[in-house]
Order: C-alpha cells, then structure tokens, then sequence
C-alpha cells in the first residue's frame, strides 16, 4: 500500500514538473530568440551606444506579407523607419498573411481592446476602434505639421472624415478604377470602349459574335470584378445614382439604379462571360484576361505590372492591353482608409513613438516607394511621377491622363458598404445567374444584410 | 471498486484542470453573452430571449443552416461510417495491397485545408476541371456544369468534398479490430463459416464501440465544419450550402454581432449533446460489461 | 459465384478509394511544379517539367523553417501531453464506477461540440492574462485540451474490449493500481494509441485559425500559417502555396505510416484478448 502512495506522489509530481518544464522550456526559448533577434541587429550596423537605453517598442499589424504586391515596398519603409530612429524607436510587427486573417484578427483585439499602435482600419475596423476608445483623433497632429499635411493632403484628410470634424485614419492610397481592355480583339471585332452602357451591351454582342468571351467576371471571394461593374453601372445612372454610390453605409439598397445594374449584369453573367465565372476567384478572371481568353477586366492600376510579367501574362501582352473609362465617363475614384493611430491609454513615449511610425509611413518617402515598388498611387500631386516612371508605365499614365475627364466619379462597394453586404453579393449573384432570384429581390437580401450589420 | 476513489481522482484531474483552464470560461461567456445584445465597442445590455426567437421566427439563413447541418450529421453518421468500415474490414485481410491503400485512403485528411479548398475549386472547375473534362471524354459531348455554384447542384458537391473521404472511420475501425484474437476466427472456422460471414456476423459486433465512436466523431465533425465550406461555396448559392458554424462565423465576423452569433453557439451546443447521447444509445455504449 | 460477385464489388469499391484518394494528392504534387496559370487553366495534367521555382519561392515568401520548427514542437509535446491526459481519464472511465460519470464524459467531450468561432475571443482574453498569449506552450495547451474527446473516445473505446481479466489476474498477484495500469493496460492499448496519436499529431500538425489568433509574432507562429503568406487578395501565387504544401503534408505522411506500423504489429501479434 505503501509503494502505491509513493508512486502517487511521484505522479502527481511528474505532472507539475512536466507543466512547469513546459513553461520554462519556453521562456528559455524565448530568451533565445531574442538573442536571435539582437544579433540580427548588431548584423545591421553600430551597436554599442544605442544598447544603454531600451528603444520604445511600436506595434504594427499588416496583411502586406508574402505574394503580397506591396509586401517588397512595405518591408523597405519599416526597415527604414528602424534604421533611422535606431535606439529610440523600435517597430515590432506582426505578420497577418491574407487580409481575411488580418481582418479576423484585428476584430479580435478591437473587441479586448488590444489592437497595435497602428494599423490598417479597412472592412470596418477603424469604426471598431472609434467605438472601443483605443483610436486617436489624428487632425490636431496634422494641423500641427504642415509638412506631413502637405503630402497627405485635404482631399484624403476630408474623406477621412466623421462628421464631427475628427480624422481618425490617415489614407495610404489614392485610388483610380476604369477596366482594361484587350486592344486586339477590340479591334477584330471592330469596337471601342463604350460611351454608353447600350453601346457596352451592344459591344459586348459584336465580341461575343467575333468569337470573343467580353468580361472576365469572377463571383467568388468577394466579387471584385463583378461589384466594381456594378458600382460603375449604378454610379453613372444620373445624378440620384451617382450620389448613392459616394454615401457610405447606405441602409436601402431598392432604388432604381441599383435594380438596373442588377439587371445588366445578370445578362453579362449568363451571356458574356467565362462558363466559370460564377463562383470563380480574382485569380480565374485575371488568369482568364492575361492569357488572352477574355476582352475586358474591371480592375485597379495595381495589375499593371502583371500585364508585362510572363509567369502570369502571354508574351507580349503588355502592348495589348487599353484602359478606359466606365460609359458615360465613369471612374472609381476614392481613398484607403488608411492607417489608424490606437494608442489611447498607453505610454507617452509609445503615444510619440507610434505617431511619428504613422507619419513615416504616410511620408513623400514611403509613397514614393510604395509608387516605385507596387504602383501604389500617392495621395497628392505633390509626389511626382518622373518621366522615366511615366514611360515605364504607360498604362497607369494613360489612366491618370483619362481620370481627368471623367464626368462621374464615384466609390466602389468595398469602399461604400458594410462587409456583410459585399459578402452577401458574393452569395446571390449565382442565385441570380440562374434565375433563382430577381434584380428586386437581390436588392432586398442587401438592404436586409445592411440592417443585419452591427 | 470505491477504494481506488484517490485514484480516479487523480487520473481525471490533469483533464478536468485542462477543461476548466481551456473551455469553462468560454462555456460560460457562451451561455451568458446568448441573453444579451452585444457586439464589439458598444454596451452590453440584457434582452432575454430576444436572439433565440430571432433566430426562429425570422432568420431563414440560420434555419437553412439548421437544416443544412441536420442534413450533413446524418450523412456523416451512416454514410461515411459505413465506407470507413467496409474498407477497414477489407482491408484487414492481409493482402500485398493492404497497408498501401490504408496509406493512400488516409492522405485526403492531412491535406490542410486551405489546399484542400483551392484543389476541389479546380478539379470541378466548370471550364477547365478534371472532372467536367472526364465526363467530355467518356460521353463525347460538350458538358458544363458549375458544380458548386448552379443551385440545383451545390449541396451534393460540398458533400462531396469530405462524405467518401473516410480513412480516419478506417484507421479507427482497424486499430480496434486488431485486439480480436486468431481464436475468434479459428473458432468461426471449425463452425464452418465462410470468412464473409465471419466478418458480418462475428467481427462486427465487436466493433460495436469503435463504430459508435467513429460516428460521434463524424457526425460532430460537421458542427465545427468550415473552411471548406468558406472556400468553395462560401455558403451560397443564397444559404444552400450555408451551416451552424459558418454562418456562427459570419455572425461574429462579417455582423460583429456577438449577441445573437452566442445564440447560435448555445444551440449548436445542445445538438452536439442531443447527438452524443443518441450515439450512445443507438450503440449501447454506455453499457457496463 | 456469390464470392465471384462480392470480389469483384471489392474491387470496384477499392478502385473508387484509391482514385478519390490519390487525384488530391497528385494534383497537389503536380501543382507544386506548375505556374499560377496552368494551375488555373489546367485539368489533372502532368507539370510540363519538374520547375523547382516554387519551392524557392514558397522558402523565400514565407518563414518556413522557424514554423517548421515551431510546428514539431508544438505537434509533439501537444500529442504526448494529449495521450497522457487523455488514457488515464479513459481508463477510470470505463473500469472505475464513481458517480457524475456523465458529467465527466461530457467534459471530455465538449471539445467536440464547442464551436471554434466562439472559442476565439474568450480564448484570446484567457491567454493574454495568464501571460501564455504568443507562447508555444499556451498552443500546446489548447491542442491538448482540444483533442481531448477523439483521444478520450478512442482510448474509451479500445480499454473497453480488453478483457477484465487480466487486471483482474494482475490485483491477485498483488499489484497496485498504478502498477496494473501502467505495466498491464498501457501494454495493450498500443493500436489505440498509434490511432488516437496520428489523429492528435494532425490537428496540432494542421490547426490554423487558433495558432494565428492565439500567437502575435512569427517565431512563435506554426505551419498552417505559412499557406496563407501566398493568397493575397490581388496576387495569389497558387504554385508557391502547393509547394509549401508539399512540405507541409511530408511529415504528417512519414508519420502516419510510422505510427501505422504500431497498429500493424498489434494486428500480427494476435494479441492476448479472447
């Protein structure tokens, strides 16, 4: 009886030891790593001075990681801001690769109130970290440095804008959406990008007939291509469409415009695009108008570069490719949220320290790489595209030439909507390609999804 | 037995400490938030029974889910179940092939599933798929079917993607038929049966308890299906391929409503308890020897 | 010609096994080898030749080898802990009566059926105040404690045909409980745990939403994490995240077919049982 009462005991230590071993098998390793990291540092460049004093730590989240487009660009500006405030401030980020998780997770934090010091605030997140207190009004920073408002500029700071005057994001981009178009088979079927939205359908019927699929649609993930259409179609139906394409967060979505967009696109749906559009990823589509199947993409200056790049684009692709205009002038024009500053309540060196991050990042400096690098747009003409960049780039300078024109300008949904409502559209545009649902009713799921979101 | 007291209690309390560290305080978040209107920033305010008649009396989508689920628990506990199983039994006849299929058949469950997602995307791909393209070969005509997204068939193809894919039921049903003894066998033989009946009438009665397992374990398998769901289908076409734990998770994520997103929680709960306890029964395997 | 029928039944229902089985995997290996477009444009083709591009990139996009690292640990010590718990609490289950025997067994089986979406949030909360946030021990812990019911059920399942007997023969000789345990039923239980441990090494091997919710910086970060480094909302690279496939699902094979081994010899042993 006795040995069974010793072996217990031994037991029962054994349990402790080994969850005890487990902790600080860890810290070890934890201080290991962080002998890692030091070494990694003084790799980098002088050490001894910068050690007596710790460098403030600065939390940032991005999604800019991986096959990301901005993932070389974002990387350069941190590693810059750390080389040039070396011993003061310190940037530790965390990786969140897809914007999925990013959004998932930063929800998580908002909701504990631990988001990082800056950070994207798309899909709903900074409207999160107003609610929650942990988000800065920036507007008194930005009146006090008329050199940071320079490049940032009114126009991104008043889209930026609550209602009360505070600013709490800080674009990272300015955005222009026309479509893309493959100048070859525009040409063979004896189009050009249409003027009006009868002349697109009819076009699309001449391609059609020429042999020609006319849109690379994609229904899936969040239907980009497909909603940057729609967008277009109801932001260019007179001025009562225009206007509900620049309010955010509408509530009903039963308007005339809306139902017409629905209309033409169920025909496109079912008459001018791939047989696997529905339900297909941004990847089919792109695929699909790269590889020279398809005439036409809506999409962003940003797919530029693939157009030129032979793993994703047939050879000579780049010099095929047009860009215009929505019909009746319509351009997608509008602003990233942008960073978001959430340092309520912590340290006033962090507070300092995260400031001066948000600035770097929204400087002439990190746009002018982020143009460089991702063909991301800067927020203000005060960065300016030199000639050589201009030639390099030709479409993207066709573009910004033909944005001046534009007689409607407008947002796309992403930018305009709760995300419950891009995913709603998601899941009913196949109910509509097969006629399992009506424009009026598709309207409807979205006004109810509008109300759904919290 | 009452004088080992000490012992079970040690040997439960590594589990129980585990449980009370890991899930109690969520249980109880869970259960709690589910009475109140509660989303990220904003107050918590108490309102009974408001999101569960919500839930009821007016929200198709979770209803369709409801069924949805209902319907896949069903096919998980019978249909999948039993290929598991009469592979297992197969299988266990030591053949050359033998321990190569068991290896083969188990490979689809440690793909993860964000390989998983993107490969069925392209096998029943409309355009270019494996699958449309098989059926183009053998019939010699044009096909096109939009596997996952035409309404008529996007359930079945979802079931598709885990209902055959029952290497875990087979491993499971094959470790346990090892503990048979030779004499069991033996002894069938002298009575003079044939190894067919031997399998139906004298090994699968001993599986009695393995296969209630692989049922509890499939069948709640689809309470915590999602991410293939999420990628194929993302629940549509409307809520056709949409279940409790996705549209839990659109709740929490794409609403930000934790409130009525709990509800849906304490319900999916309550089935998962409903359902393990009819397992158990329908395979007394809560029976003492 | 019963027999003749039921062969060729057998046939036909391995053949379907084996193809349903073996096209994911192949398409995954050929996949790795071929570009963006010919992944999305092709049917279930051979790779036009044996590119390595991908791998280089999946290594150089994603922080492969720290996960790598960080994925054994936490699959291991996460599995051994699991079985550990997991065994003893079945034993007691099954040849012990106590009373809340119910309770007990729901406990064990709430992992089952707790949706992961309202895990996330309260799990967050739980490990940010016990400082086991962005730790590989608080994954550990949630693994451990999240594969609980299949071992639990498994274990249950398995100690439940071992016949009495043996313990019984055992307390005669004068053996003590923990000794009858660990030198007569551990023995036994081998198949069940070979089983119950791949099943356990894979959801620690595969888990995603927890490790990214539940860790805040790469060196602390597993495997599953890497695939998402390749799908970005505008520049997906489908060849990248193949590869890091490949590289993901290799071990979860060699060790199933090790741990396999064990359930095999069970099977050869003829075991004790009658």
């Amino acid at each position: 009886m006795k040995k069974t009462k010793v072996i217990a005991l031994l037991l029962a230590l054994t349990m402790t030891m080994s969850l005890v071993a487990c902790k600080n098998k860890d810290a070890s390793k934890e201080t290991g790593t962080n002998t890692e990291a030091s070494v990694d540092e003084t790799d980098k460049g002088d050490t001894p001075e910068g050690t007596s004093s710790e460098p403030v730590e600065i939390s940032y989240a991005t999604f800019m990681v991986g096959s990301h487009a901005s993932a070389a660009a974002e990387e350069e500006v941190i590693n810059a801001f750390n080389k040039k405030f070396e011993g003061k401030y310190k940037v530790v980020v965390e990786e969140l690769p897809s914007d999925n998780a990013f959004v998932d997770k930063m929800k998580i934090l908002a909701s504990s109130q631990t988001l990082p010091d800056v950070l994207i605030g798309k899909n709903g997140i900074r409207e999160l970290a107003i609610e929650n207190g942990q988000a800065v009004n920036i507007k008194p920073f930005l009146e006090a440095d008329p050199e940071w408002m320079k490049f940032v500029g009114e126009d991104a700071m008043n889209y930026n804008m609550e209602d009360d005057g505070s600013v709490y994001s800080i674009s990272n981009q300015r955005q222009i959406i026309g479509y893309f178009y493959n100048k070859d088979m525009f040409s063979k079927a004896g189009v050009t990008p249409a003027k009006t939205w009868d002349e697109f359908m009819s076009n699309n019927a001449k391609l059609k007939k020429a042999g020609f699929t006319p849109l690379a649609l994609m229904t899936g993930e969040n239907a980009w291509t497909t909603n940057l259409w729609l967008a277009a179609m109801i932001g260019t139906d007179g001025a009562d469409g225009n206007a509900f394409m620049n309010t955010s967060y509408p509530a009903n979505y039963n308007n005339s415009s809306v139902i017409k967009g629905l209309e033409m696109l169920k025909t496109c749906l079912k008459e001018y695009t791939t047989p696997d559009a529905v339900g297909a990823l941004y990847a089919n589509a792109a695929n699909n108008f790269e590889q020279g199947n398809v005439a036409m993409i809506a999409n962003g200056p940003w797919m530029c570069p693939d157009f030129t790049d032979e793993t994703k684009s047939i050879p000579g692709f780049g010099d095929q490719v047009g860009v215009a205009l929505y019909p009746e002038d319509g351009l997608i024009a509008q602003f990233e949220v942008g960073y978001i500053l959430c340092t309520n309540g912590k340290s006033a060196e962090e507070q300092a320290g995260a400031l001066e991050f948000l600035k770097f990042k929204t400087s002439e400096y990190a746009q002018s790489v982020f143009l460089e690098k991702a063909g991301v747009l800067p927020l203000t003409d005060n960065i300016e595209m030199s000639a050589e960049y201009k030639a390099a780039n030709p479409i993207l300078s066709e573009l910004i030439q033909l944005s001046g024109s534009a007689k409607y300008t407008f947002e796309n949904i992403d930018n305009t909507a709760f995300s419950s409502i891009v995913d709603e559209t998601a899941v009913r545009y196949p109910e509509l390609a097969y006629d399992e649902i009506t424009p009026e009713e598709f309207a409807d799921y979205l006004t109810k999804a509008a109300e759904m979101s919290k | 037995m009452t004088k080992n007291k000490k012992w079970v209690i040690l040997f439960l309390l590594p589990g129980i400490l585990l449980f009370s560290f890991i899930f109690l305080g969520p249980i109880i978040v869970l259960f709690g938030t589910s009475f109140t209107d509660w989303s990220i920033g904003k107050e918590i305010s108490l309102v009974g029974l408001k999101n569960y008649i919500y839930l009821f009396t007016e929200d198709k989508t979770f209803m369709d889910s409801l069924k949805n689920t209902a319907i896949w628990i069903l096919l998980q506990a019978t249909f999948h179940v039993f290929i598991g199983t009469v592979v297992a039994i197969i299988l266990a006849k030591k053949r050359w092939y033998s321990s190569a299929i068991r290896t083969i058949f188990f490979i689809p469950n440690v793909i993860s599933s964000a390989a998983l997602g993107m490969l069925f995307l392209c096998v029943m791909n409309p355009q270019y798929g494996f699958i449309n393209t098989l059926i183009m070969k053998i019939t010699g005509e044009g096909f096109s079917q939009n596997w996952f997204m035409d309404p008529k068939s996007a359930f079945s193809a979802v079931t598709m993607t885990w209902l055959p894919y029952a290497g875990l039921v087979t491993i499971l049903v094959m470790a346990e038929m090892s503990s048979v003894s030779e004499d069991v066998y033996e002894a069938a033989k002298i009575d003079g049966a044939s190894s067919f009946q031997t399998d139906i009438y004298v090994v699968l009665p001993l599986m009695k308890n393995i296969i209630g397992t692989s049922a509890v374990l499939a069948a709640t398998s689809m309470l915590q299906k999602l991410d293939i769901i999420m990628m194929t289908t993302n629940g549509g076409p409307g809520s056709r391929t949409m279940n409790m734990p996705m549209y839990l998770y659109k709740t929490v994520f794409t609403n930000n409503n934790y409130g009525l997103a709990n509800a849906q929680g304490v319900l999916l709960v309550l089935l998962g308890v409903i359902l393990l306890k009819s397992i158990r029964k329908i395979f007394s395997m809560d029976a003492k020897e | 010609m019963l027999r003749i029928i039921r062969k060729i039944l057998t046939a036909q229902l391995l053949t379907v096994i084996v193809v349903i089985s073996i096209v994911p995997f192949a398409w995954v290996l050929f996949s790795s080898f071929k570009t963006n477009s010919e992944i999305l444009t092709g049917t279930l083709g051979f790779p036009s030749g044996f590119r390595l591009s991908n791998y280089v990139t999946a290594f150089k996009l994603a922080p492969l080898i720290t996960f790598y690292k960080n994925s054994i640990v936490i699959a291991i010590a996460g599995t051994v802990l699991n079985l550990f718990v997991c065994t003893m609490a079945a034993y007691v289950v099954v040849r012990c009566s106590f009373k809340l025997k119910g309770v007990v067994m729901l406990l064990f089986s709430v992992g089952l059926i707790i949706p992961g979406a309202a895990l996330l949030q309260p799990l967050y909360i739980i490990l940010n105040v016990t400082n086991l946030y962005n730790t590989r021990t608080g994954l550990i812990l949630v693994y451990t404690a999240l594969g609980m019911p299949t071992t639990f059920y498994v274990m249950m399942s398995y100690i439940k045909t071992i016949p009495y007997t043996l313990e019984e023969a055992a307390y005669i000789d004068g053996s003590g409980f923990l000794r009858t345990f660990v030198k007569i039923v551990l023995p036994l239980t081998r198949p069940a745990f070979a089983t119950a441990g791949i099943i356990q090494f894979l959801l620690c091997w595969n888990e995603f939403q927890l490790a990214l919710t539940l860790t805040g910086e790469t060196g602390k970060r597993t495997l599953p994490i890497a695939l998402y480094y390749f799908k970005s909302a505008f520049a997906s690279d489908y060849g990248a995240m193949f590869a890091a496939t490949v590289v993901v699902i290799v071990p979860s094979i060699i060790t199933f077919i090790l741990f396999q081994k064990q359930v095999v010899s069970g099977l050869a042993a003829g075991s004790v049982k009658g």
